[in-house]
């Protein structure tokens, strides 16, 4: 409709009018209709019972051909002004006579027509017939004019324009001041709501007019008013707040709408990228940032974007190179958060200028990589100088034997050929002599045996412990004879080493083991593992002599030894040879004990050797 | 009702073809029936338009006039519409009445010779031709209640009640009253207003 945009006091005025014209149109056009009706059937009426009496009274004539009378008859309908015509019509359908007495023929129906009246705009026919003792005579015709009708239409016509515009008019007058009563607070509602509008002022209230619906809207609007206020304030408040905080950020924070169209920018930004906020607002993310999307850190936020997930998610910390004002290049952290408020989706990237730690970090490689190179070469002097070394010492103790084993041969000749003239004192020491000689050639093969193992090639393949333990058992057979040893050999795994190397490693261990026990009425010995993730760790553990902590980095050491030849025989070379076959393995040894409380040796594997977790 | 009546009396019909249709019925039915050459004869010797006219106005009479209830035998009986003398109207006026009813009478048409004949008539044409007798049929009449109708003056002046008048070449009625009254018969004011009326005296 229409009206729709029309204001509101021509909106009343339109409904005051149009309900006052309905409703005066629809009265007059009902009384004009019931009048029309009721004129008409009396009409009806006056025509039927002038043509009874008429019927009536023209039997006679029409029954005895007396035409004359018939028009005489018929004349008397001069009384009645509004008939125009009248005919009595013979039993055969002629003419007989007329009203008036001029009237031609063209003027009548030329057939009488059944009983019965027709009205029509301009007349009112009636045919009756004319009967004398239930035997038809003839028919009349009466017509009568209808223009009197036509001028009641006329009349009433123009008194319903004339009643309508009066009406009209006085409505018009009346509503012109009655509607301001509905309009006016309507209005001014409407203008302080528009300029309220315009001017963001929350402090403009409504005038209230009344106590009706527009006085009760003015209310809630005044108090809608107040309330925006209120929040506008507390809005107001909240972002100089957060603006405060945003500013003092160390990071420079960019907002963007889901275009990527920057929406905000702190002060952080300003100084970082050389743009004030309100230049850098409206720009795209492009001109400080290049595109990240495709950084494996933004997978969920691109995930987003495809519209393949629902859910945000923040990139990782994506380290990249963020561009200036003026061109240059700076690196940066940078960290896009998505925020959902509303259904509207933003983003927000914290930045970080990390050219400092770039440049620190990069020294720190340089650095590293100076003293890598420096390691190596120191490294590789060391290398040299052992390998030096071993040769010497290889080549020395080889070189040592022959002369040994001369002394050892002559030495025990001696004995046998100077039997008689050695007295006691002279054969002890030939045995001495015999006694070192064998004992040297005994650290000379151990020497010989410490060195190999540095240097021979290693062949890793799948080895039971479990095995390799029975074996070393096995051999040491005669010598655990004489001896009472409780064995508790848990589970070991199957690892990759090489055989012969980690054979020597249980021999070394478990002999030290059975040696250091000797004393002991009731000798312990625990073989077992432990499995990590990282390492498997094997130890053997005894209840014999035991060794002070003070020197348990000393184990390990070629020809360290914590105990007298006198109380325990050995070389001191053992367990060096665990250690430096344990470290070719990519592993490592330790020690655990105390003096007279046993002692506890372990070496540790790479869990990636092994094969079986028990074999 | 009587197919032959149609053209004049019958009821008028809302179609003229079908009034059309029954007059070429009539012919059809009177060409075919055993009987019919006497009838088709009559036709063919139909009185003149004139008599044609008496004859229904003789019929006519049954309707405008009142009989009082001593000239009839019961309720039922028959009013009779007699001819004495030469008849003009030939079977034309028989064919007139025949079926006609007037208050629940049928009507009957007798013809009299003389009037010594005449009893239990209610309308009486009395014909030219009783010219003679004119003396005791006004005699013989004037104390019944007979309405008589005659067309000429010597009958007309010596007691007949109705006399037919050519004029202008149109039957007209006058009606002498006083016999009327005489005769105890009540004629309609309708019939009355149609007709000239006269007294006696007047005549006299």
């Amino acid at each position: 409709m229409a009206l729709r945009n029309t204001p509101i006091r021509k909106k009343l005025m339109v409904i005051i009018l149009l309900t006052t014209a309905a409703a005066l149109l629809f009265t007059c056009v009902s009384l004009f209709a019931y009048d029309l009706l009721s004129y008409r059937r009396t009409a009806v009426a006056s025509i039927t019972t002038m043509g009874q009496i008429i019927a009536a009274n023209s039997t006679a004539a029409l029954a005895f051909d007396n035409p004359e009378d018939a028009r005489e008859i018929l004349a008397a309908v001069r009384a009645e002004p509004q008939i125009v015509a009248a005919a009595l019509y013979g039993e055969s359908g002629e003419i007989f006579a007329r009203y008036p007495a001029g009237l031609p023929n063209s003027e009548l129906p030329e057939k009488p027509e059944p009983a019965g009246y027709q009205v029509s705009w301009s007349a009112l026919s009636s045919f009756q017939p004319v009967m004398h003792n239930d035997r038809e005579l003839g028919t009349l015709y009466l017509e009568s004019d209808m223009s009197a009708l036509r001028e009641r239409f006329r009349v009433y016509g123009l008194l319903v324009l004339l009643v309508l515009g009066t009406s009209l008019l006085v409505a018009f007058m009346f509503s012109q001041r009655l509607q301001q009563q509905v309009s006016r607070p309507i209005l001014v509602l409407a203008e302080t709501a528009r300029a309220i509008s315009e001017r963001r002022d929350f402090t403009v209230r409504a005038v209230k007019y009344g106590q009706d619906e527009v006085g009760l809207l003015t209310d809630a609007f005044n108090e809608m008013l107040s309330q925006i206020h209120a929040q506008d304030r507390a809005l107001r408040e909240s972002e100089t707040r957060l603006r405060a905080v945003l500013n003092s950020s160390l990071s420079a924070v960019i907002v963007t709408d889901d275009r990527g169209r920057i929406i905000d920018w702190n002060a952080r930004a300003e100084k970082m990228f050389g743009r004030s906020r309100a230049e850098a607002l409206g720009l795209d993310l492009s001109v400080v940032l290049p595109p990240l999307i495709d950084r494996p850190e933004a997978r969920g936020m691109k995930r987003y974007l495809g519209g393949g997930d629902e859910s945000l998610e923040e990139t990782g910390i994506i380290e990249t190179t963020a561009r200036r004002r003026d061109g240059s290049e700076l690196a940066v952290e940078v960290a896009i958060n998505p925020l959902v408020s509303g259904g509207v989706v933003t983003f927000c990237a914290f930045i970080t200028d990390i050219t400092d730690r770039k440049r620190a970090e990069e020294e720190v490689q340089a650095l590293n990589q100076q003293l890598e190179r420096r390691v190596e070469e120191r490294t590789k002097q060391l290398e040299s100088a052992n390998k030096e070394l071993e040769a010497f010492s290889y080549s020395v103790s080889h070189d040592l034997r022959a002369p040994l084993r001369h002394i050892d041969g002559f030495a025990t000749m001696l004995a046998a050929h100077a039997q008689a003239a050695l007295d006691d004192k002279g054969k002890r020491y030939v045995q001495v002599i015999t006694d070192a000689a064998k004992r040297m050639g005994r650290l000379i093969d151990d020497l010989l045996s410490f060195s190999r193992h540095g240097r021979a090639d290693l062949h890793f393949v799948p080895v039971k412990f479990s095995g390799l333990v029975e074996e070393v058992r096995r051999h040491m057979s005669a010598e655990l004879a004489e001896r009472s040893i409780t064995w508790r050999i848990g589970p070991l795994p199957e690892m990759r080493v090489d055989v012969a190397m980690m054979h020597q490693v249980f021999v070394n261990l478990i002999g030290n083991a059975v040696k250091y026990t000797r004393n002991r009425s009731e000798a312990i010995i625990e073989i077992g593992a432990k499995i990590s993730p990282e390492e498997v760790v094997v130890f053997v553990r005894d209840n014999g002599a035991g060794f002070n902590p003070k020197y348990r980095d000393r184990l390990f050491g070629v020809f360290q030894r914590l105990h007298s030849e006198s109380e325990f025989e050995g070389t001191g070379v053992g367990l060096a040879n665990v250690q430096r076959i344990v470290h070719r393995h990519g592993g490592r040894t330790w020690a655990e004990g105390e003096v007279d409380k046993g002692a506890t040796f372990y070496f540790a594997l790479p869990a990636g050797m092994m094969t079986a977790r028990e074999a | 009702m009587s197919s032959t009546q149609m053209g004049r009396f019958g009821v008028q019909t809302r179609f003229s073809w079908i009034r059309g249709l029954r007059v070429w019925l009539l012919v059809l039915t009177l060409a075919m029936c055993p009987g019919g050459y006497s009838s088709l004869r009559a036709a063919a010797s139909a009185p003149s338009r004139e008599f044609q006219i008496k004859a229904a106005f003789l019929y006519n009479f049954a309707q405008f006039v009142s009989w009082p209830a001593k000239s009839f035998d019961g309720p039922d009986s028959p009013l009779v519409i007699g001819v004495l003398g030469l008849d003009p109207f030939g079977p034309f006026l028989d064919q007139l009445v025949q079926g006609e009813r007037v208050n629940g009478r049928p009507l009957v048409v007798r013809r009299f010779k003389s009037v010594a004949e005449v009893d239990r008539c209610h309308v009486l044409f009395v014909s030219g031709s009783e010219g003679r007798s004119i003396g005791e049929i006004a005699d013989r009449l004037r104390s019944q209640s007979v309405l008589t109708v005659c067309d000429w003056e010597a009958y007309a002046r010596q007691g007949a009640i109705v006399w037919f008048v050519m004029e202008r070449n149109r039957v007209r009625l006058r009606i002498n009253l006083d016999a009327a009254k005489a005769a105890g018969l009540t004629i309609s004011s309708k019939l009355l207003r149609s007709a000239e009326t006269v007294t006696v005296s007047q005549r006299e």
